[in-house]
């Protein structure tokens, strides 16, 4: 799985200097922004006369809150929660209790033993028959929502729908009731589901696998990222279902979740409604007694190299600054976009340049909450070594170091930056995810201020982090060779 | 210009406790009253004018953002590439787009759009072509001016050409690393045989054959205003942007006919094992029966299926009723049959996913060719574990026999119907949705009143038109199951054999 892309992210919605780009103003985004008794957050953002719904809710914790023994349980707990409830997904609730408490005991022992044990083919074949799979995300279907999804990524998880307008109080129903009662049932069921798509997304994929490797090199081991959001096969593979309950009830505490609406409502009637069914949500406890939360190490800085059956490449990765609005973090996001698209350095010195060395090749900042890095990722041409292509990248380097980024240069970045930002705004689906994103980096204000910073980024700034934290000896390097030569 | 996008709301609404509480929560969802709500499309009338030579534009202002869509489509693409020419029409685009246009070399060029802040893209597929400009309408003059460059002036520039050229044959190499292609490639072959177009892959061969004037003469052949149409969405005043079209394409003119003959479905290439091909009427696949390329690993992927359907009209009742079995085989939602039986029953499956292409060959064609001269197909993709592939293609196939014999309660017609129709307002959700979506029958010969007759169409399908449909549509003597997998691990995996009783043994090919 390839990192989340903060910047493409949070690649921000308003605000750009005129002055700079020579641009007019560009729209203003101002959420409307209330919190529940119990600490839930909302973000309402009003666009009359759309049809459909864009809601978004998602808690402030990842796959980095995995235990160090069960990598893969935020992942797994998201799958779980489309299972339904108490009231939804079953015939008959009070008989299924019942028969789930026998299977949970009988399936622990399987686990323990390594073999299923007598009597768990019964009971969930007692279990099918009260059962109903699928019935939670069939309201939706029938209902016409569409783009009922989730992901889970290293600091949050995130659970979407578009749902026709008029039957807003339907999403209002339907997430706050798994919130309130969720019944993790279908469990051995779901963890078969979650093994296909590690294998769809990372096994099957050649260059995946060895980027999963990467980042437990490039992290080191304990570190909450160097594991990918899919966790880890033989983790996964054991997680019981008291688990699973453990992490909800520590993670998915209203003060830990914000929910973005973006469609044709109104906020009054919004806000009636949240109170009306999320305000049944207690409060929880002491979060920080709830969540183990080691120490965070230092990136390890661990190199690989390995054949793949892909095309030749390299990726170099620098340690950054966590993720913020501000500062070298935004600096180094703009030197990003002056090395990527067709007028970027990238493309023009290695991909059709002199030294033409590349397939293909991009740059981008990877920043979370807890660490980020500058990755150059430099896909072979026809007839190059990978040390051609990091030595072409050390000449870029060397020009960039050298003072060699003119105004005309910058203009063209900076608007770019501010032009996409408009474009962020036209989907609402894809402008509700990024708002839950960045209110659970650090505030969805940081939209505004992450434009506000990257449209007065100088070339002094650039060549500043460029000297900071570009630096040979802090590097950490992936180099893969095509298998069988080229 | 635009108007400021006014999204500010105040933060506090405070509310009594009677307000909130003052409504009870029904112990189900099915309690929930919902408004009644009815979606009629946007009327067309007023947003297609006439650029000076007769080329359609379709123009619908959203004044939102200061952004504009702009797409001109043509109607060409692989389909009219003569032997020799697999993969012109997209190197043609692509090139056009990269390698220089007018008074601008590939570098300026890239320069000056980047300076817009605006994207510009070329590219082409089976039977469509589409240069598209996504820019702040402030740069719009700009960037139209560019795009008509780019139309009517490409440049074709050797040396881009070359490097091009260089990195698609670094593409050529990393061909058969990812499952994915392999089957993509292999599929097209069994379906709709070797020698179609549909078959075709690039090659060094066709590497070889893309040169300029090759480009050049495809480009002067084929990029003609016959059929073509422009869109326009975003922040625009439709009358002056027209008048600044026409004066950008309204010049555009026809070639006479001696230019314009297209070698469409002319190639012929060789059957590797003609002896084996069945011909069938309509739908089946060319090489029915299962097919397995041996590649271990710990996924497999399949597919399964035939040709597509072909309608001569988009009102054609079959075709509405094809349009509901295919959302009750596989809607996007939970209660679709194969993600019910094969993810939420079965967990054999991360997803799965169904194509069946409803062509349709109206009686008038543009430029004396037909749309889709090969049709398209119907397939069913997924993957799952070598071991489980079996038991999976078995599942689909017991779905597929049970639509056959009628076996569809009214109450999934009635959802497949009510998620079809909740679905509508999403095909015109946007500016440049709507634009887009007009245009589109242009290109395709859809008349508008489709999407008014979406609505009752779809109510008056009935169990016996879906029965009716299945039988003619779905043939299982003409499916071809093709699996990229652990050959081993899949033959003797849980229901083998009931798939061995099915489609009989499977033919191993190695990878």
């Amino acid at each position: 799985m390839r990192p989340a892309r903060w910047l493409a992210g949070l690649g921000a919605l308003a605000l750009a200097a005129p002055a700079a780009t020579g641009q007019a103003p560009p729209p203003k985004l101002e959420p409307a922004h209330f919190q529940l008794d119990n600490g839930m957050t909302f973000l309402v953002v009003e666009r009359p006369g759309r049809r459909l719904l864009a809601a978004v809710w998602a808690v402030r914790d990842g796959s980095a809150a995995d235990p160090p023994a069960s990598r893969g349980l935020a992942h797994v707990v998201e799958h779980l929660l489309y299972a339904g409830s108490r009231t939804i997904g079953t015939r008959d609730w009070e008989a299924e209790a019942s028969l789930l408490g026998r299977w949970e005991r009988l399936y622990e022992q399987s686990i323990r033993r390594g073999a299923p044990v007598a009597g768990l083919t019964e009971v969930e074949q007692q279990l099918a028959e009260i059962q109903r799979p699928g019935a939670y995300a069939g309201f939706y279907t029938r209902a016409g929502a569409v783009g009922i999804e989730a992901f889970t990524r290293h600091d949050l998880t995130a659970y979407q729908a578009l749902v026709p307008m008029e039957k807003l109080e339907l999403w209002f129903w339907l997430e706050s009731d798994r919130l309130l009662q969720p019944v993790f049932r279908g469990f051995r069921r779901e963890l078969a589901v979650v093994e296909q798509e590690r294998r769809q997304r990372i096994d099957s994929s050649p260059t995946a696998v060895w980027f999963e490797r990467f980042d437990a090199a490039y992290w080191g081991a304990g570190h909450p990222y160097a594991h990918s959001p899919g966790g880890e096969r033989l983790e996964v593979e054991r997680l019981l279902p008291r688990e699973a309950r453990t992490h909800f009830e520590a993670v998915y505490r209203p003060e830990r979740i914000v929910a973005v609406l973006v469609g044709d409502v109104s906020v009054p009637r919004v806000r009636e409604l949240a109170e009306r069914y999320f305000g049944r949500l207690g409060r929880g406890g002491d979060v920080a007694a709830a969540l183990v939360r080691p120490e965070v190490p230092e990136p390890a800085l661990g190199s690989l190299e390995g054949l793949c059956a892909c095309r030749s490449q390299v990726e170099i990765r620098y340690p950054t600054v966590p993720f913020a609005a501000a500062g070298d973090a935004v600096a180094l996001d703009v030197l990003a976009g002056l090395l990527n698209s067709r007028s970027g350095r990238l493309y023009r010195e290695l991909v059709v340049g002199e030294d033409r060395v590349a397939y293909a090749a991009s740059a981008e900042h990877v920043s979370r909450k807890l660490g980020g890095y500058f990755a150059v990722r430099i896909e072979a041409g026809e007839g190059a070594g990978l040390e051609t292509l990091t030595a072409a990248w050390d000449r870029v380097l060397g020009r960039l170091r050298a003072g060699g980024i003119d105004d005309a240069e910058l203009a063209r970045v900076r608007r770019q930056l501010v032009t996409d930002s408009w474009r962020q705004l036209e989907q609402d689906a894809g402008m509700a995810q990024r708002l839950a994103v960045a209110e659970v980096l650090g505030g969805y204000g940081q939209f505004a201020q992450w434009l506000d910073a990257a449209s007065a980024a100088s070339g002094d700034d650039l060549e500043r982090v460029v000297d900071r934290y570009l630096v040979s000896t802090e590097r950490a390097v992936l180099s893969l060779t095509r298998a069988g030569g080229s | 210009m635009f108007r400021l996008l006014t999204l500010a709301v105040v933060l506090a609404y405070p509310l009594s406790a009677a307000e909130v509480h003052g409504q009870a929560i029904p112990d189900r969802p099915e309690g929930l009253r919902f408004a009644p709500s009815r979606f009629d499309p946007p009327a067309p009338a007023g947003l297609r004018f006439e650029l000076g030579n007769g080329l359609p534009v379709y123009v619908v202002p959203d004044r939102t953002l200061p952004l504009v869509d702009v797409v001109l489509a043509l109607p060409v693409g692989d389909r009219n590439e003569g032997p020799g020419e697999d993969g012109l029409a997209s190197m043609t685009a692509a090139m056009a787009r990269r390698g220089g246009a007018g008074e601008l070399g590939p570098e300026e060029l890239n320069d000056e759009i980047d300076a817009l802040g605006a994207r510009l893209q070329g590219s082409s597929s089976w039977a469509r072509t589409v240069l598209a400009l996504d820019t702040g309408s402030e740069a719009l003059d700009r960037g139209l001016e560019l795009l008509a460059s780019i139309l009517f002036e490409p440049r074709f520039d050797e040396q881009r050409l070359a490097q091009a050229k260089d990195n698609l044959r670094v593409s050529l190499l990393a061909e058969g690393d990812d499952p994915r292609t392999v089957l993509d490639r292999e599929w097209s072959r069994l379906v709709h045989g070797p020698s179609s177009p549909r078959s075709r892959r690039l090659t060094e061969a066709s590497l070889a054959a893309f040169r300029r004037d090759a480009l050049t003469r495809f480009h002067r052949r084929h990029w003609r205003p016959e059929g073509a149409v422009i869109a326009v969405s975003g922040d625009v005043d439709g009358e002056a942007l027209v008048a600044r079209l026409d004066e950008l394409f309204g010049s555009w003119e026809a070639l006479d006919g001696t230019a314009s003959e297209g070698a469409e479905g002319s190639a012929e290439l060789p059957s590797p094992d003609a002896a084996k091909r069945r011909t069938r009427p309509e739908i089946a696949a060319a090489f029915p029966g299962w097919w397995l390329v041996d590649r271990q690993g710990t996924q497999a992927s399949l597919a399964l299926g035939h040709r597509g359907a072909v309608f001569s009209s988009w009102d054609h009742r079959d075709r509405w009723g094809l349009m509901l079995l295919a959302e009750i085989l596989d809607g996007p939602g939970a209660v679709s049959r194969l993600r019910s039986r094969l993810q939420l029953e079965e967990g054999l499956t991360y997803r799965v996913l169904t194509w069946f292409d409803l062509d349709v060959v109206p009686a008038e064609t543009v430029r004396g060719q037909s749309p889709v001269p090969n049709g398209g197909e119907f397939r069913i993709f997924l993957e799952t574990a070598p071991e489980s592939v079996a038991v999976a293609a078995s599942v689909v196939l017991e779905e597929l026999g049970r639509l056959r014999r009628g076996d569809v309660a009214d109450a999934e017609i009635a959802t497949a119907r009510a998620s079809l129709l909740a679905r509508l307002p999403l095909l015109f959700d946007r500016a440049e949705v709507i634009a887009g979506r007009y245009a589109e029958d242009e290109l395709l010969g859809r008349p508008h009143e489709y999407w008014s007759l979406y609505q009752q169409r779809l109510g008056t399908v009935t169990v016996t038109d879906l029965r009716r449909v299945a039988q003619r549509f779905i043939d299982m003597d003409g499916i071809a199951l093709l699996v990229v997998g652990d050959s081993a691990a899949v033959q003797e995996g849980r229901a083998a054999g009931e798939l061995r009783r099915l489609l009989g043994p499977p033919t191993v090919v190695p990878d």
